[in-house]
């Protein structure tokens, strides 16, 4: 296991509650969570000993994990661009106790919890559950519109034209 | 058959769950699983469930139930794909706690239950009890 440069936490002050897996292979590999607060955690597996297995919690905001399912970022830049600017690294007992909390900044994740590069999103290669999110976040932000404020005395322009010169104009095409 | 007559029974019939589930079936076929460096390793063909008890503690019975079987693919090429995609998206520490090789070898009917390959070429098999399974399994190449 690699020694963590980092802060001991007694516990978590709030509550993690698993969504489902991105990936998976005769078990989970990478999965979804959420706080009490409904904000994002993805957890990797990174590290394990004849203990405890130890996994890589990072808070990432919809639109990252829009990005990644968008392959416009890779699963290095999820974990590195996380809301905090730190992780949670937890580990996790034979009896599913998570026995050790500590906190770690960027900076200071092993690069040896990394994946490679090339670890962009890939259809029909994640599990079930990452899809359904992949088209829940595509309906989210497909839907989102920005709302510009005008001045005032603008706001006619926006109007159609009055007396039915528009409607006149229209039916003579 | 009945679910006693399973490898891992004891733990399957304590699912809530159809363990297997109803869609497996005997089947004789050619398959390939990623192996560590040695085909003798005892850990080639146990479960993950048991290599690794804490990733399942909190897992739903239908996951419980898929990490007491064993994967394997339907063609090398199959394999050797999957085990490219998975690692790329793994941390570096731990990439080789799930193989270092391909194995080929031939699954008999009277060996266990599998489902029909998935669109990556894995499925899940159940060994019965005291099949010897393994023992037809030889290194191909490595990861």
């Amino acid at each position: 296991m690699e020694d963590l440069k980092g802060i001991t936490l007694p516990k978590l002050n709030f509550s993690l509650k698993k969504m489902g897996d991105f990936l998976f292979h005769e078990g989970p590999i990478q999965s979804h969570f959420i706080d009490d607060k409904n904000e994002n955690f993805i957890a990797f597996w990174v590290d394990e000993n004849k203990i405890v297995n130890r996994w890589l919690f990072v808070k990432v905001e919809e639109r990252l994990l829009h990005q990644f399912f968008s392959k416009a970022v890779n699963t290095v830049e999820l974990i590195k661009k996380n809301v905090d600017g730190f992780a949670y690294l937890i580990d996790i007992n034979g009896q599913g106790e998570w026995v050790k909390h500590q906190l770690v900044s960027n900076a200071d994740i092993p690069t040896t919890y990394f994946p490679s590069a090339d670890s962009y999103y890939l259809e029909g290669h994640y599990e079930a559950y990452a899809e359904e999110l992949k088209i829940y976040l595509e309906h989210l932000f497909a839907r989102k519109r920005v709302i510009y404020e005008v001045r005032e005395e603008t706001v006619s322009a926006a109007h159609e034209p009055l007396g039915g010169s528009f409607e006149g104009k229209k039916l003579g095409l | 058959m009945s679910k006693s007559t399973f490898q891992y029974a004891e733990i399957m019939d304590s699912l809530v769950v159809n363990c297997p589930p109803t869609e497996f079936y005997n089947q004789e076929t050619i398959a390939f699983r990623w192996v560590f460096e040695k085909i003798e390793d005892e850990e080639n063909f146990l479960p993950q469930y048991f290599k690794n008890p804490p990733r399942f503690q909190n897992s739903p019975p239908s996951i419980k139930c898929q990490s007491v079987g064993l994967s394997f693919f339907h063609t090398e090429q199959d394999a050797v794909h999957r085990f490219q995609i998975l690692t790329a998206r793994m941390a570096e520490k731990v990439r080789n706690k799930i193989g270092k090789n391909v194995a080929k070898g031939k699954l008999d009917k009277s060996d266990g239950e599998c489902n029909k390959p998935d669109t990556k070429g894995h499925f899940t098999f159940h060994p019965y009890k005291d099949s010897a399974f393994a023992n037809n399994f030889q290194i191909t190449q490595k990861l």
